[in-house]
């Protein structure tokens, strides 16, 4: 009986076994089942620095990024780049945050441009100064408009990498067929969202306009509609004069006559580029980021314009920015990574060519590659022209705890038709609050 | 009604038929007999709502995207798109995911039942000083959520080094509570008298567990490695607040991102890596499903 | 001789001493370091910025709405996820209690879905829940009812995410009580039979009270493991819309890194309650309970 036992046990463990070593056949020295030998790091030559970067894209751009690491490394024997997906902006942040603490951070990460402040003051983030003044790099070789997020306290802590605007993306054959024109203001949009509508019994079959679920349309729209989005002293909000509460009640207006389709929170960037290509819905608000994939899917004259004015144009920047963890011990080689990406045109530049992001270096913009695009594709121009307009007024350190009850009012409005000043009068104290903390 | 009908009858349990003779003896057989196709069917449409989503994963795994889109939907593709498991699969080191997930799996049960075993032996066997707390410190183990203590366990395996081993993933399970929980019950039925005779023969009492407690335990024990197996084989918390790189990414992990790095709206690639992350358990489960059923039944036994 | 005495009493100690390193570095360390997290304005990148607040965070959980909403939130979705399932599993444990072969079948595909991923079953059920290509709309059509939004409105989105936790547990929790339906003697029933006693009677007088055991103990795993929901939320609602579907541990998830303090200090009463519950449970039921 107990011989019987022990014998099962065995069979049992040599089976696990065997599966395991079957499983890893292929990777030869891993397959003993210790836990600690799967550790790609330790096993890089000697000689070779490992430089750990995170980013945040997946989807086309995740395979448009590695295709970039992948330049590097080809060209690079002494510098390995592990790029690791990380999910979302977000997620990222989290679990920065989390391996920071713990000392366990990558060198380089992608950090989305509104996280950077939070981060900077932390004191995590290394100055990258002494690495520019050394490779003859300036602040200068930016674009100004991409730049609002990388210094603080006159320390340059990240610079800009997949960067973008919102956009308005538009199908012109549905436009066109209905004989309406681009839409330029708020009223005008109005009225092609509208129009371009179809119900069948009572249901909405196609939608005018979507956007996805995020703080950045409704801050866009309040600075079009003349507010900004904290006070100039940073203590309160700034849109108290009623821009608020018109850029809701324009997208609740929309809305309720079924023109404005107003995603579910959970992947509204990818439900509203999905209905979009497949034509549910006529136009758009939508990130820069997304036109090389759009433009690949649709089936239809697909065209890009600023986003229209209510009293002014104007348009937050977004995407993210690169930056160095002071914790990092291979300094020098993740700035070697870094400064390929701005320079070489097999860097950053081919990754902007691929993906729709906007150039982000001065020679990038001037480059014939760019020039050329441009020229085949003047939807990828408008964004970077767009970029005049840029302002964003959502600059604080608090911004990320903010940023979570401006999406709790967002919810209250959109989804659950709370009345709209209210809302934004419960924001605003909470706003002060995390303000004066 | 119907449920106090089956409540009588459920009392035959083995000679359910005998019974059913007795109180239907005479009576209309016919009616006996619509009763009991008509509670077939609706058996048969119950197991089909547990059982259909499964088939529409597989056959959504299977068809183009434009069929994913079309309403009223596509039930069967008109061809087979063996495509969209190489996409799912290439969005990821999805033979590393799979490692990781067996190797996990196997550490934390092997772990488990070392750690186990003696402990619910001595709280079987023993009346010691503290054993109430220790005991009641293994019950609020089984209580607190991992989603709210993850962060201190995280800053403590890093300051040990382990964050780029699968260590995390492992070593916070290594005291399985409801496992020893089960064990100690289990443990205690067996007659004590049988422990005694073994001491008297001068077994030590490591003998005694291994001789006589193992093997008569034998269904407790696998149904707490069982349950382990597929708690943790499934898991999506733990790995997705433990782990920084693809290393060290389990399949669960790989699954859920590809809704990310594809796209929700992707079904036929979603659902095609979640087939590859159900269909194992599955076949397994189809070969020995009366096995596994009988082992999580143990589990509520007393 | 004396050694020997030693060892006698440190023996108990000895085998459990590996389980209780265990719990005390993964389960009682994080609590305690929990507890004090909950008392400062922590600052996880950088500790140095971190201030002691004593029982402010406390103090702040109480005066938040969405506190109240989380924990709300979470004792619709309990409450629903027991009554439901313990209601659903009981009648399909007597439904299918006869020894038959396709009782055996139905059996172990109503189980098969506690054995799958939540992250599979949460992804299949998203797509099924699809408002505008998912099947369940067209079911509803199809019979001539209005198709619902299902996870993406705030009306429907919590009863969405308990279906889809009834669907997966209550296999599981019938093969429980079926079990337990087996064990009661025969010879009481027969008595009863002799007794004339209605068909009612002896569920409500016989197998409710044999099986009660079964039940407490189903009844206890069921709350404590719902009051831990966590998954179905981040995969399928990420705790909307508008906070509706946002439970008590997900609202902890969602402050870990902005506030870990004020998280913390979330977590410390989301384990207090946990707590009283379970003691309430044992108070109140387990006097009720029929033990053999």
């Amino acid at each position: 009986m107990n011989k019987k036992l022990s014998a099962i046990v065995l069979a049992a463990t040599t089976v696990i076994s065997g599966v395991l070593a079957g499983c890893s056949g292929t990777q030869s020295e891993s397959s003993a089942p210790t836990p600690s030998t799967t550790q790609p790091s330790a096993s890089t030559p000697a000689g070779k620095t490992t430089v750990q970067f995170w980013h945040s894209l997946g989807g086309k751009n995740g395979e448009y990024i590695s295709a970039m690491i992948k330049r590097f490394n080809d060209t690079h024997d002494n510098i390995e780049v592990v790029g690791t997906f990380q999910g979302s902006y977000d997620e990222t942040v989290t679990k920065l945050q989390q391996s920071i603490a713990a000392k366990t951070a990558p060198d380089i990460t992608m950090l989305e441009r509104a996280y950077v402040q939070m981060f900077a003051e932390a004191e995590v983030l290394e100055d990258l100064t002494p690495f520019m003044a050394k490779t003859n790099t300036s602040k200068d070789d930016f674009p100004e408009g991409l730049m609002g997020h990388s210094v603080f306290n006159d320390k340059i802590v990240s610079l800009p990498l997949n960067r973008s605007t919102p956009i308005m993306h538009i199908n012109k054959t549905m436009l066109d067929e209905k004989g309406l024109a681009i839409p330029t203001t708020w009223e005008e949009l109005k009225k092609v969202s509208e129009a371009l509508v179809v119900k069948e019994n009572g249901e909405v079959k196609r939608y005018g306009l979507s956007m996805p679920y995020d703080t950045w349309y409704p801050i866009a729209m309040i600075s079009q509609a003349g507010g900004k989005f904290f006070n100039d002293d940073a203590t309160s909000i700034g849109f108290e004069k009623g821009e608020g509460v018109k850029a809701f009640q324009y997208l609740k207006d929309l809305q309720s006559t079924g023109a404005l389709y107003y995603p579910p929170a959970q992947d509204s960037g990818n439900i509203v580029n999905q209905m979009f290509t497949s034509e549910k819905i006529g136009i758009m608000f939508q990130s820069t980021g997304v036109m090389g994939s759009v433009k690949s899917n649709a089936k239809f004259d697909y065209v890009t314009a600023f986003l229209p004015k209510d009293v002014a144009f104007a348009t937050p920047t977004g995407g993210a920015n690169i930056a160095m963890l002071t914790d990092s011990t291979n300094k020098d080689a993740a700035w070697e990574f870094i400064n390929w990406v701005n320079t070489d045109p097999q860097g950053g530049q081919q990754f902007i060519l691929d993906s729709g992001y906007l150039p982000f270096t001065k020679k990038m913009v001037e480059s014939e590659p760019i020039k050329e695009l441009w020229a085949k594709d003047p939807n990828r121009k408008v964004a970077y022209d767009q970029l005049q307009y840029a302002v964003d007024t959502n600059k604080d350190v608090a911004w990320p705890q903010i940023m979570q009850e401006f999406f709790k009012a967002i919810q209250a409005i959109m989804y659950d038709n709370k009345p709209i000043e209210p809302a934004l009068d419960t924001f605003k104290k909470e706003a002060e609050r995390l303000l004066s903390e | 009604m119907q449920l106090q009908k089956e409540g009588k009858k459920q009392s035959g349990g083995g000679p359910e038929l005998s019974i059913d003779s007795v109180t239907r003896t005479g009576s209309k057989p016919k009616i006996a007999s619509v009763r009991k196709t008509w509670s077939m069917f609706w058996k048969a449409v119950v197991l089909m709502g547990f059982i259909f989503p499964f088939l529409w994963m597989i056959s959504t795994s299977l068809q183009t995207f434009e069929e994913t889109m079309k309403f009223p939907p596509t039930w069967i593709p008109a061809s087979l798109q063996w495509s969209n498991f190489v996409e799912a699969m290439s969005s990821g080191p999805f033979l590393t995911y799979f490692k990781n997930s067996v190797i996990v799996t196997t550490s934390i049960i092997l772990i488990q039942l070392a750690v186990m075993i003696p402990a619910a032996y001595a709280f079987a066997q023993y009346k010691f000083f503290g054993n109430k707390i220790l005991f009641g410190m293994v019950l609020l183990a089984f209580m607190i959520p991992g989603q709210v203590t993850f962060i201190p366990v995280y800053l403590m395996l890093a300051d040990a080094g382990m964050i780029k081993s699968l260590w995390p993933q492992i070593l916070p399970f290594m005291s399985n509570a409801f496992g020893i929980f089960l064990l100690r019950q289990y443990f205690m039925q067996i007659p004590q008298e049988i422990v005694e005779s073994a001491r008297l023969d001068n077994a030590s009492e490591f003998k005694i567990i291994w001789k006589i407690m193992i093997p008569m335990s034998m269904p407790a024990i696998s149904t707490v490695a069982l349950f382990s197996f597929v708690s943790h084989w499934n898991d999506y918390f733990w790995p997705l607040v433990m782990t920084d790189s693809e290393a060290v990414r389990p399949l669960t992990m790989g699954i859920a991102m590809l809704r990310e790095t594809e796209g929700i709206s992707n079904w036929h690639i979603i659902m095609a890596g979640n087939v590859v992350l159900v269909v194992p358990i599955l076949i397994v489960y189809l070969f020995a499903s009366r096995q596994i059923v009988k082992a999580f039944v143990y589990s509520g036994i007393k | 001789m004396n050694n020997t005495r030693v060892w006698q009493k440190l023996r108990p100690y000895a085998l459990v001493l590996p389980a209780m390193i265990g719990i005390l570095l993964f389960v009682v360390y994080p609590i305690l370091y929990l507890v004090k997290l909950s008392m400062f304005k922590y600052n996880l990148l950088n500790k140095d910025k971190s201030k002691f607040i004593g029982a402010d965070n406390y103090t702040e959980i109480f005066s938040r709405g969405d506190f109240y909403n989380a924990l709300l939130t979470t004792v619709l979705y309990t409450v629903g996820v027991v009554v439901i399932t313990m209601a659903l599993s009981l009648f399909i444990a007597l439904w299918l209690n006869q020894n038959t072969r396709f009782n055996a079948l139905v059996q172990a595909g109503i189980f098969t879905p506690h054995i799958i991923s939540i992250v599979s079953i949460a992804l299949v059920w998203m797509w099924l829940m699809e408002p505008n290509y998912g099947l369940l709309n067209f079911a509803l059509k199809a019979v001539g009812l209005p198709a619902l939004p299902w996870l993406q409105s705030s009306s429907t989105s919590l009863l969405s995410i308990i279906i889809v936790s009834v669907w997966q547990n209550v296999g599981y929790y019938s093969l429980l009580i079926v079990a337990a339906l087996k064990n009661i003697p025969q010879t009481i029933y027969e008595a009863a039979a002799l007794d004339n006693a209605s068909k009612f009677k002896v569920f409500y007088k016989i197998t409710l009270p044999m099986i009660s055991p079964q039940l407490f103990f189903i009844l206890v795993i069921m709350t404590i493991g719902s009051f831990k929901v966590f998954d179905t939320v981040k995969i399928m609602t990420g705790g909307g819309p508008n906070g509706s579907t946002t439970t008590l541990v997900y609202y902890i998830y969602e402050f870990r890194t902005t506030s870990i303090g004020y998280a913390s200090a979330t977590g410390v009463v989301l384990m207090a309650i946990i707590t009283v519950l379970t003691f309430i449970y044992f108070r109140l039921l387990s006097n009720k309970v029929h033990y053999q």
